[in-house]
Protein backbone atom coordinates (compact mmCIF):
# COMPACT_ATOMS: atom_id res chain seq x y z
CA UNK A 1 0.00 0.00 0.00
CA UNK A 2 1.02 3.66 -0.80
CA UNK A 3 3.00 5.06 2.12
CA UNK A 4 0.98 8.39 1.95
CA UNK A 5 -2.62 6.21 2.07
CA UNK A 6 -0.94 4.58 5.24
CA UNK A 7 0.32 7.86 7.07
CA UNK A 8 -3.45 9.32 6.47
CA UNK A 9 -5.09 6.13 7.88
CA UNK A 10 -2.51 6.44 11.23
CA UNK A 11 -3.68 10.28 10.79
CA UNK A 12 -7.35 9.36 11.16
CA UNK A 13 -7.33 7.05 13.98
CA UNK A 14 -6.22 3.94 12.44
CA UNK A 15 -2.78 2.78 14.75
CA UNK A 16 -2.60 -0.96 12.93
CA UNK A 17 -1.45 0.99 9.73
CA UNK A 18 1.74 2.30 11.58
CA UNK A 19 2.70 -1.05 12.26
CA UNK A 20 3.34 -1.57 8.30
CA UNK A 21 5.28 1.32 8.05
CA UNK A 22 7.04 0.48 11.18
CA UNK A 23 7.81 -3.31 10.00
CA UNK A 24 8.64 -1.31 6.18
CA UNK A 25 11.68 0.51 7.67
CA UNK A 26 12.74 -0.40 10.55
CA UNK A 27 15.68 -2.88 9.32
CA UNK A 28 17.01 0.85 7.74
CA UNK A 29 16.31 2.41 10.56
CA UNK A 30 18.13 0.44 13.03
CA UNK A 31 21.20 -0.37 10.55
CA UNK A 32 21.44 3.62 10.24
CA UNK A 33 21.69 3.72 13.80
CA UNK A 34 24.12 1.05 14.60
CA UNK A 35 26.47 3.10 12.11
CA UNK A 36 25.95 5.93 13.86
CA UNK A 37 26.45 4.15 17.76
CA UNK A 38 27.89 1.61 16.85
CA UNK A 39 26.20 -0.87 19.65
CA UNK A 40 22.81 -2.77 18.70
CA UNK A 41 21.38 -2.32 21.77
CA UNK A 42 21.60 1.43 21.67
CA UNK A 43 20.52 1.47 17.89
CA UNK A 44 17.30 -0.10 19.16
CA UNK A 45 16.30 2.03 21.49
CA UNK A 46 17.27 5.24 19.38
CA UNK A 47 15.39 3.13 16.28
CA UNK A 48 12.51 2.80 19.04
CA UNK A 49 12.32 6.31 20.18
CA UNK A 50 12.38 7.41 16.00
CA UNK A 51 9.68 5.80 15.43
CA UNK A 52 7.71 6.81 18.39
CA UNK A 53 8.70 10.65 17.89
CA UNK A 54 7.84 10.06 14.35
CA UNK A 55 4.68 9.50 15.33
CA UNK A 56 3.78 11.69 17.51
CA UNK A 57 5.05 14.52 14.27
CA UNK A 58 3.42 12.33 11.62
CA UNK A 59 0.87 14.91 10.75
CA UNK A 60 4.25 16.95 9.60
CA UNK A 61 4.94 14.38 7.12
CA UNK A 62 4.97 15.66 3.80
CA UNK A 63 3.93 12.68 1.23
CA UNK A 64 5.88 14.73 -0.85
CA UNK A 65 9.26 13.13 -0.12
CA UNK A 66 9.95 9.31 0.69
CA UNK A 67 9.05 7.86 4.16
CA UNK A 68 12.41 6.66 4.72
CA UNK A 69 14.13 9.79 4.26
CA UNK A 70 12.16 11.50 6.96
CA UNK A 71 12.18 9.21 9.16
CA UNK A 72 16.19 8.41 8.61
CA UNK A 73 16.20 11.92 8.62
CA UNK A 74 15.07 12.11 12.65
CA UNK A 75 17.02 9.18 13.51
CA UNK A 76 20.06 10.91 12.64
CA UNK A 77 18.97 14.64 14.52
CA UNK A 78 17.67 12.44 17.37
CA UNK A 79 21.60 10.60 17.40
CA UNK A 80 23.07 14.07 18.10
CA UNK A 81 21.49 14.60 21.49
CA UNK A 82 21.33 10.65 22.21
CA UNK A 83 22.24 9.48 25.72
CA UNK A 84 23.74 5.94 25.54
CA UNK A 85 22.44 3.73 28.02
CA UNK A 86 25.26 3.24 30.85
CA UNK A 87 26.58 -0.71 29.30
CA UNK A 88 25.40 -3.38 30.97
CA UNK A 89 26.90 -6.85 30.65
CA UNK A 90 26.77 -7.90 27.27
CA UNK A 91 25.28 -11.32 26.86
CA UNK A 92 27.14 -13.59 24.83
CA UNK A 93 26.11 -13.58 21.32
CA UNK A 94 25.59 -17.41 20.21
CA UNK A 95 27.89 -17.55 16.78
CA UNK A 96 25.38 -20.01 15.12
CA UNK A 97 22.83 -17.58 15.22
CA UNK A 98 21.94 -16.25 12.08
CA UNK A 99 19.25 -13.43 11.25
CA UNK A 100 17.18 -14.65 8.93
CA UNK A 101 14.13 -12.99 10.57
CA UNK A 102 15.67 -9.16 9.90
CA UNK A 103 14.69 -9.11 6.25
CA UNK A 104 12.01 -6.31 6.48
CA UNK A 105 8.48 -7.32 5.17
CA UNK A 106 9.67 -6.63 1.38
CA UNK A 107 11.00 -10.04 0.80
CA UNK A 108 14.08 -9.74 -0.89
CA UNK A 109 14.77 -12.04 -4.07
CA UNK A 110 16.99 -14.89 -3.92
CA UNK A 111 20.15 -13.29 -5.01
CA UNK A 112 19.44 -10.55 -1.97
CA UNK A 113 19.63 -13.50 0.42
CA UNK A 114 22.73 -15.03 -0.53
CA UNK A 115 25.92 -14.34 2.39
CA UNK A 116 28.28 -12.96 -0.34
CA UNK A 117 31.46 -14.67 1.63
CA UNK A 118 31.10 -12.22 4.05
CA UNK A 119 29.87 -12.59 7.21
CA UNK A 120 27.50 -9.91 8.55
CA UNK A 121 29.05 -10.53 11.73
CA UNK A 122 32.42 -9.39 10.78
CA UNK A 123 30.93 -6.10 9.23
CA UNK A 124 29.26 -5.55 12.23
CA UNK A 125 32.45 -5.54 14.04
CA UNK A 126 34.22 -3.91 11.78
CA UNK A 127 31.70 -1.11 10.34
CA UNK A 128 32.40 0.69 14.59
CA UNK A 129 36.45 0.76 13.64
CA UNK A 130 35.59 2.99 10.82
CA UNK A 131 36.17 7.21 10.87
CA UNK A 132 32.66 8.43 11.44
CA UNK A 133 33.28 10.57 8.25
CA UNK A 134 33.12 7.32 6.11
CA UNK A 135 30.54 5.49 8.48
CA UNK A 136 28.49 8.67 7.57
CA UNK A 137 28.71 8.41 3.94
CA UNK A 138 28.60 5.04 4.17
CA UNK A 139 25.70 4.39 5.94
CA UNK A 140 23.92 7.84 3.45
CA UNK A 141 24.89 5.44 0.66
CA UNK A 142 24.35 1.79 1.26
CA UNK A 143 21.46 2.35 4.22
CA UNK A 144 19.52 5.42 3.27
CA UNK A 145 20.55 4.80 -0.80
CA UNK A 146 20.86 8.17 -1.25
CA UNK A 147 22.41 9.09 -4.66
CA UNK A 148 25.92 11.13 -4.90
CA UNK A 149 24.60 14.63 -5.34
CA UNK A 150 22.02 13.94 -2.42
CA UNK A 151 25.11 12.99 -0.20
CA UNK A 152 26.99 16.40 -1.81
CA UNK A 153 24.42 18.51 -0.87
CA UNK A 154 23.07 17.12 2.57
CA UNK A 155 27.14 17.21 3.88
CA UNK A 156 28.32 20.35 1.97
CA UNK A 157 30.92 18.66 0.04
CA UNK A 158 31.80 18.39 -3.40
CA UNK A 159 30.39 15.28 -5.11
CA UNK A 160 34.25 14.04 -5.49
CA UNK A 161 34.60 14.12 -1.79
CA UNK A 162 31.64 11.66 -1.68
CA UNK A 163 33.70 9.56 -4.18
CA UNK A 164 36.41 9.57 -1.96
CA UNK A 165 35.05 8.93 1.10
CA UNK A 166 32.90 5.81 0.00
CA UNK A 167 36.10 4.19 -1.42
CA UNK A 168 38.18 5.12 1.24
CA UNK A 169 35.24 3.53 3.57
CA UNK A 170 35.06 0.84 1.98
CA UNK A 171 38.79 0.59 2.11
CA UNK A 172 39.25 0.48 5.51
CA UNK A 173 36.36 -1.81 5.86
CA UNK A 174 38.47 -4.44 3.88
CA UNK A 175 41.75 -3.48 5.79
CA UNK A 176 39.43 -4.10 9.18
CA UNK A 177 38.18 -7.25 7.93
CA UNK A 178 41.34 -8.70 7.01
CA UNK A 179 43.30 -7.92 10.26
CA UNK A 180 40.47 -10.02 11.53
CA UNK A 181 40.53 -12.94 9.14
CA UNK A 182 37.16 -12.36 7.50
CA UNK A 183 38.38 -10.64 4.74
CA UNK A 184 37.50 -10.66 0.80
CA UNK A 185 40.10 -11.36 -1.58
CA UNK A 186 42.62 -8.40 -0.91
CA UNK B 1 48.48 0.91 -9.51
CA UNK B 2 46.64 3.71 -11.47
CA UNK B 3 46.09 7.30 -10.78
CA UNK B 4 42.53 7.97 -9.40
CA UNK B 5 42.30 4.69 -8.39
CA UNK B 6 39.32 5.76 -5.65
CA UNK B 7 37.04 7.36 -8.53
CA UNK B 8 37.86 4.40 -10.73
CA UNK B 9 36.82 2.04 -8.52
CA UNK B 10 34.01 3.77 -7.44
CA UNK B 11 32.40 4.78 -11.16
CA UNK B 12 33.42 0.83 -12.12
CA UNK B 13 31.12 -0.15 -8.69
CA UNK B 14 28.48 1.76 -9.34
CA UNK B 15 28.65 1.97 -14.23
CA UNK B 16 28.87 5.68 -14.03
CA UNK B 17 32.65 5.37 -15.87
CA UNK B 18 32.54 7.61 -19.48
CA UNK B 19 33.35 4.73 -21.98
CA UNK B 20 36.97 5.63 -22.30
CA UNK B 21 38.16 5.31 -19.06
CA UNK B 22 36.00 2.22 -18.45
CA UNK B 23 38.13 1.09 -21.00
CA UNK B 24 41.62 2.81 -19.78
CA UNK B 25 40.79 0.55 -16.38
CA UNK B 26 39.45 -2.69 -17.48
CA UNK B 27 42.78 -2.28 -19.75
CA UNK B 28 44.97 -2.11 -16.56
CA UNK B 29 42.91 -4.72 -15.03
CA UNK B 30 43.78 -6.90 -17.45
CA UNK B 31 47.71 -6.55 -16.51
CA UNK B 32 47.53 -5.78 -13.11
CA UNK B 33 46.31 -8.08 -10.34
CA UNK B 34 46.82 -5.88 -7.27
CA UNK B 35 44.35 -3.42 -8.80
CA UNK B 36 41.99 -6.57 -9.89
CA UNK B 37 42.25 -7.63 -6.26
CA UNK B 38 41.10 -4.48 -4.88
CA UNK B 39 38.75 -3.87 -6.77
CA UNK B 40 37.32 -7.93 -6.38
CA UNK B 41 37.47 -6.72 -2.51
CA UNK B 42 35.61 -3.50 -2.71
CA UNK B 43 32.94 -5.12 -4.89
CA UNK B 44 32.50 -8.22 -2.01
CA UNK B 45 32.22 -5.47 0.51
CA UNK B 46 29.91 -2.97 -1.71
CA UNK B 47 27.74 -6.13 -2.33
CA UNK B 48 27.70 -6.50 1.73
CA UNK B 49 26.99 -2.91 2.57
CA UNK B 50 24.27 -2.83 -0.02
CA UNK B 51 22.25 -5.89 1.32
CA UNK B 52 22.01 -3.37 4.97
CA UNK B 53 19.16 -1.86 3.10
CA UNK B 54 16.92 -5.04 3.64
CA UNK B 55 19.32 -6.65 6.10
CA UNK B 56 19.66 -5.77 9.78
CA UNK B 57 23.35 -5.38 10.63
CA UNK B 58 22.73 -7.42 13.93
CA UNK B 59 19.72 -9.53 15.37
CA UNK B 60 16.63 -7.04 15.84
CA UNK B 61 14.10 -7.92 18.76
CA UNK B 62 11.34 -10.26 18.05
CA UNK B 63 9.01 -7.83 19.66
CA UNK B 64 10.13 -4.72 18.05
CA UNK B 65 7.15 -3.25 16.35
CA UNK B 66 4.48 -4.75 19.04
CA UNK B 67 6.75 -2.78 21.86
CA UNK B 68 6.58 0.12 19.43
CA UNK B 69 3.16 0.00 19.36
CA UNK B 70 2.56 -0.75 23.07
CA UNK B 71 3.93 2.34 23.88
CA UNK B 72 2.14 5.06 21.45
CA UNK B 73 -1.12 7.43 23.17
CA UNK B 74 -4.33 5.40 21.83
CA UNK B 75 -5.39 7.13 18.68
CA UNK B 76 -7.60 10.15 19.88
CA UNK B 77 -10.23 11.38 17.64
CA UNK B 78 -9.95 11.42 13.89
CA UNK B 79 -7.99 13.95 12.64
CA UNK B 80 -5.74 14.79 15.42
CA UNK B 81 -1.69 13.11 15.45
CA UNK B 82 -1.79 11.16 18.75
CA UNK B 83 0.38 13.95 19.87
CA UNK B 84 -1.91 14.95 22.46
CA UNK B 85 -0.65 14.43 26.51
CA UNK B 86 -1.57 11.85 28.61
CA UNK B 87 -5.28 10.23 28.02
CA UNK B 88 -7.66 10.83 29.78
CA UNK B 89 -7.97 7.32 31.10
CA UNK B 90 -4.09 7.46 32.40
CA UNK B 91 -4.45 10.26 34.16
CA UNK B 92 -7.73 8.96 36.21
CA UNK B 93 -5.69 5.72 36.48
CA UNK B 94 -2.95 7.54 38.40
CA UNK B 95 -5.13 9.71 40.43
CA UNK B 96 -6.99 6.13 41.22
CA UNK B 97 -4.16 4.47 41.96
CA UNK B 98 -2.87 7.48 44.20
CA UNK B 99 -5.67 7.64 46.47
CA UNK B 100 -5.89 3.65 46.77
CA UNK B 101 -2.13 4.18 47.70
CA UNK B 102 -3.09 6.52 50.29
CA UNK B 103 -5.59 4.95 51.55
CA UNK B 104 -4.04 1.36 51.89
CA UNK B 105 -0.67 3.46 53.48
CA UNK B 106 -2.96 5.20 55.97
CA UNK B 107 -4.56 2.10 56.89
CA UNK B 108 -1.43 0.21 57.15
CA UNK B 109 0.01 3.08 59.07
CA UNK B 110 -2.71 3.06 61.64
CA UNK B 111 -3.08 -0.31 62.45
CA UNK B 112 1.17 -1.09 62.49
CA UNK B 113 3.16 2.04 62.53
CA UNK B 114 4.68 2.98 59.30
CA UNK B 115 4.76 0.34 56.86
CA UNK B 116 7.72 -1.78 56.49
CA UNK B 117 9.72 -1.13 52.87
CA UNK B 118 8.56 -4.47 51.60
CA UNK B 119 4.88 -3.72 52.66
CA UNK B 120 4.98 -0.55 50.75
CA UNK B 121 6.64 -2.08 47.59
CA UNK B 122 4.05 -4.36 47.53
CA UNK B 123 1.08 -2.37 47.57
CA UNK B 124 2.13 0.34 45.16
CA UNK B 125 2.63 -2.53 43.16
CA UNK B 126 -0.43 -1.43 40.53
CA UNK B 127 0.60 2.21 39.90
CA UNK B 128 4.10 2.49 38.84
CA UNK B 129 3.26 1.35 35.40
CA UNK B 130 0.45 4.05 34.66
CA UNK B 131 2.58 6.69 36.84
CA UNK B 132 5.45 6.06 34.38
CA UNK B 133 3.35 6.06 31.36
CA UNK B 134 2.14 9.48 32.00
CA UNK B 135 5.26 10.58 33.13
CA UNK B 136 6.40 9.36 30.26
CA UNK B 137 3.66 10.75 27.73
CA UNK B 138 4.44 14.36 29.71
CA UNK B 139 8.22 14.40 28.87
CA UNK B 140 8.03 12.98 25.38
CA UNK B 141 5.28 15.51 24.18
CA UNK B 142 8.12 17.94 23.71
CA UNK B 143 9.65 17.38 20.35
CA UNK B 144 13.22 18.52 21.46
CA UNK B 145 15.16 16.18 19.01
CA UNK B 146 13.31 17.45 15.99
CA UNK B 147 14.24 20.54 14.73
CA UNK B 148 11.29 23.19 13.41
CA UNK B 149 12.34 22.52 9.81
CA UNK B 150 12.77 19.05 10.09
CA UNK B 151 8.88 18.65 11.94
CA UNK B 152 7.65 20.65 9.31
CA UNK B 153 7.20 19.69 5.86
CA UNK B 154 9.03 16.45 5.91
CA UNK B 155 11.96 18.59 4.11
CA UNK B 156 13.58 17.98 7.35
CA UNK B 157 17.10 20.24 7.81
CA UNK B 158 18.90 19.55 4.80
CA UNK B 159 17.61 17.15 3.44
CA UNK B 160 17.14 16.63 -0.49
CA UNK B 161 14.87 17.07 -2.32
CA UNK B 162 11.92 15.04 -3.32
CA UNK B 163 13.08 11.98 -4.13
ZN1 LIG C 1 47.27 -1.45 -10.74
Amino acid sequence: MDEAELVRRVLSGEQEAYRLLVERHKVRVFNRCYFILGSAADAEDLAQETFFRAYQNLSKYDARFSFATWILTIARNLSLNWKRKPQAPVAAVDPREEWVESLGSEVPGPEAQVEEGMSLAAIREAIVAVQPEFREVLALRYIQELSYQEISDLLKVPMGTVKSRLFHGRDRLIKLLHEKGAAPAS
Amino acid sequence: MIDDLDKLVEGLLEGTLSEGDSERFLAHLARCSTCRELVDAHKTVHRSLASLATRAIAPMSADFTDRLLGRLPAPASPGASGRAGPSLAVVLAVAGGLTVLAAIGGLIWSRSGPPTLPAASATSSPSPSPASTAVEAVTTSGITGLTDNQVKGGSPGDEPGPR
